[in-house]
């Protein structure tokens, strides 16, 4: 078996070598590793948070999440995580050299065909798109940067310098346009010509967009999320009607979609079974 | 040259089986291992009522030969798993439902919904905490007369073939064994992960969210071949009731299917090797296993089952 595939798949204790705050509940975390050299776009990595002080056997500790890669150079690469739950929480109490277990690159990322692209991200989830854009700098690269208040906006100043439109949205309208990022699609796909949209967000958002690029014809690619326990193509527990996220995925082609019934309408919970997306 | 077999009277295709626990959890996942060349399926275990995994890290990949896992059996409970079963069933391929609980009554309540949803067989996986509180961190399976006990009260309810998973890690597997049959068992499948550990000395710490839990993948695979080997010699001096014995642990190549048929194995489970190579790993067995059967000329599984096991009686 390929050494490099083998390395993939197993825990590497890393210390953090930077911390950059995006805004209040969004940092990037840094780390210094060839991983950087090898991870695509739209490709993750499971993030081990140890928790290093032993419990008095409490096992609902923090643990290990699935993240996007946000940034890659030769041998740095970052993960941008907004703090939500209890491990993210746990990982933001980190400081530069507190180590943290990364497996990966995992997944299957975006593919770019396109000319003229166009990026929509949700909140966190401009994370992977951030990665995809500083890639394919010199495409013509459109981006709508969606949010819920101009508070949880992150990477506009990095956007507005690498792509050559951005277009903001705000639930409260307090920043850009007011909606979602699904509402603007289809005017910035005819404004620009747009040939190929890549979208990264809440998946009811996401279902949106698909629809909209279905009907204006446009090839399209989602990133999807689902619970992961193993994250390595085992378990099984990612699934979503027979693909795999965390294998097949996490970047899925439209007309792979359009088989997924479930998408857009269910996911599986941490027993397995399936619960509605509100 | 024919690889089909059977299994407790239900036809096989080939002897390669999916292990409990991999990608077993959906039916249309199971669906697509039997596209890819299974002879059969084993689902995930299932239990009465819907339960979460442990935290992550749930399966470690310690190094090529070595995977741990401690998943905590999560499942849907099985009313509501009943529906992939009916999914699985439309690959055409038998469907074997791994089943656990922590008493009798629970064992059969979820064994008698797993045949009424259509599976073909049931496994009983007897590794998971007993529920008497002075059984307290024993295993089922540990303990040869509550597993008698199991079996019995399965049979009982259930009409499909009955298969008891057993676990490695016990004094006496052939004890283990003898008690499945004297409950009525059809088959048997061994091994279950072995128990294991890791410790990262960077953070000091064990690295499975559960702490501990079992190894699997090739680094197993000897010790299992060992433990069936104990069983079907026991077998083949008339110590123990002659019934089918399904092979696992650490299977990645036709030679090792081989190894575990020439031992008496009437199938195999694989499971880790799915880490590795994916869903290939059934082709990728099968058409080494033809090749295996070519060299040394044989048309049958028949040709050759069994015939290292004569070294050992
Ligand atoms: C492929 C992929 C890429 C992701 N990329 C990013 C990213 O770049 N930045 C970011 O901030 N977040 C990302 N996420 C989401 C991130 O995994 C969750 O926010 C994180 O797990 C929350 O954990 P928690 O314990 O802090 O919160 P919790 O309160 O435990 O959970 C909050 C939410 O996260 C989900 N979640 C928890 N554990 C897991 C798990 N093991 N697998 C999948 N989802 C889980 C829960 O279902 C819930 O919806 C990604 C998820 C996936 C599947
Ligand atoms: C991730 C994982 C999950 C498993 N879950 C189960 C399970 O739910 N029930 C069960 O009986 N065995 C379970 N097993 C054990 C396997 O079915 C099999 O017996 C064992 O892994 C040895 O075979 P292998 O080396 O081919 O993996 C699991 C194994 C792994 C690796
Ligand atoms: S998370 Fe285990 S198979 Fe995807």
């Amino acid at each position: 078996m390929d050494s490099d595939v083998c390395a993939r798949r197993k825990i590497k204790i890393l210390p953090i070598h930077d911390i950059v705050t995006e805004n209040e509940i969004v940092r990037s975390f840094y780390f210094k590793d060839n991983l950087a050299a090898q991870v695509e776009p739209g490709q993750f990595v499971m993030v081990w948070v140890p928790h290093t002080v032993p419990p008095r056997v409490d096992f609902s500790l923090p643990d290990q999440v699935p993240m996007s890669v946000s940034r890659a150079s030769d041998r740095l690469f970052s993960i941008t995580v907004k703090r939500c739950g209890e491990t993210t929480t746990e990982l933001f109490k980190y400081e530069k050299g507190d180590y943290v277990g990364i497996t990966g690159p995992l997944g299957k990322g975006f593919s770019v065909n396109g000319r003229h692209l166009l990026c929509v991200a949700g909140g966190i989830g401009a994370a992977a798109l951030f990665f995809l854009v500083q890639r394919e700098r010199e495409k013509d690269v459109h981006f709508i940067l969606g949010a819920r208040t101009k508070k949880e906006l992150f990477f506009e100043r990095e956007l507005r310098n690498l792509c050559t439109s951005l277009c903001i949205t705000t639930d409260d309208g307090l920043c850009g346009t007011r909606g979602f990022a699904s509402d603007v699609v289809a005017d910035v796909c005819e404004t620009h010509e747009i040939d190929q949209v890549m979208c990264c967000g809440p998946e009811i958002m996401m279902y949106k967009v698909f629809s909209v690029c279905k009907r204006l014809g446009i090839p399209s690619q989602f990133s999807l999320e689902r619970y992961m326990y193993c994250g390595l193509g085992i378990c099984g527990h990612c699934s979503l009607n027979g693909f795999l996220v965390c294998k097949d995925g996490p970047v899925f082609d439209a007309q792979e979609l359009e088989k997924a019934a479930d998408f857009g309408m269910k996911k599986v919970d941490k027993t397995g079974g399936k619960v509605p997306i509100q | 040259m024919d690889i089909s077999t059977s299994l407790c009277g239900i036809p096989l295709r080939n002897p390669l089986i999916l292990a409990s626990g991999i990608l077993g959890n959906k039916g249309a996942l199971l669906r697509r291992v039997a596209e890819s060349g299974a002879g059969a399926v084993a689902t995930k275990s299932v239990g009465p009522e819907p339960r979460e995994g442990y935290n992550n890290p749930t399966v470690l990949y310690v190094s090529e030969d070595i995977v741990l896992n401690a998943m905590g059996l999560p499942n849907p409970g099985c009313e509501q798993f009943a529906g992939e079963i009916e999914t699985a069933k439309t690959s055409g391929i038998p469907v074997i439902a791994s089943v656990f609980g922590r008493s009798q009554e629970e064992f059969s309540l979820v064994a008698m919904a797993m045949e009424e949803a259509g599976a073909d067989i049931v496994e009983l996986n007897v590794s998971c905490p007993h529920s008497l509180p002075r059984l307290k961190g024993l295993h089922l399976g540990q303990i040869p007369v509550e597993t008698k006990g199991v079996v019995k009260r399965v049979k009982q309810a259930t009409t499909v073939p009955v298969l008891v998973k057993l676990s490695p890690n016990v004094t006496s597997i052939v004890e283990v064994a003898r008690a499945c049959i004297e409950g009525g068992a059809d088959g048997l499948s061994l091994i279950n992960t072995v128990q294991a550990l890791e410790i990262d000395p960077l953070t000091e710490r064990p690295m499975l969210g559960n702490m501990v839990g079992g190894q699997s993948g090739p680094s197993i695979r000897c010790i299992a071949q060992r433990k069936v080997a104990d069983v079907l010699t026991a077998m083949r001096r008339g110590e123990l009731e002659a019934v089918p014995v399904v092979g696992a642990g650490g299977i990645e190549s036709g030679e090792d299917v081989a190894r575990y048929i020439l031992l008496g194995c009437q199938c195999v489970q694989i499971g880790s090797a799915v880490l590795k190579y994916g869903l290939d790993a059934f082709s990728k067995c099968l058409k080494e296993l033809e090749g295996y059967m070519k060299e040394k000329g044989y048309e049958t599984l028949e040709d050759f089952r069994g015939k290292s096991l004569e070294w050992l009686v």
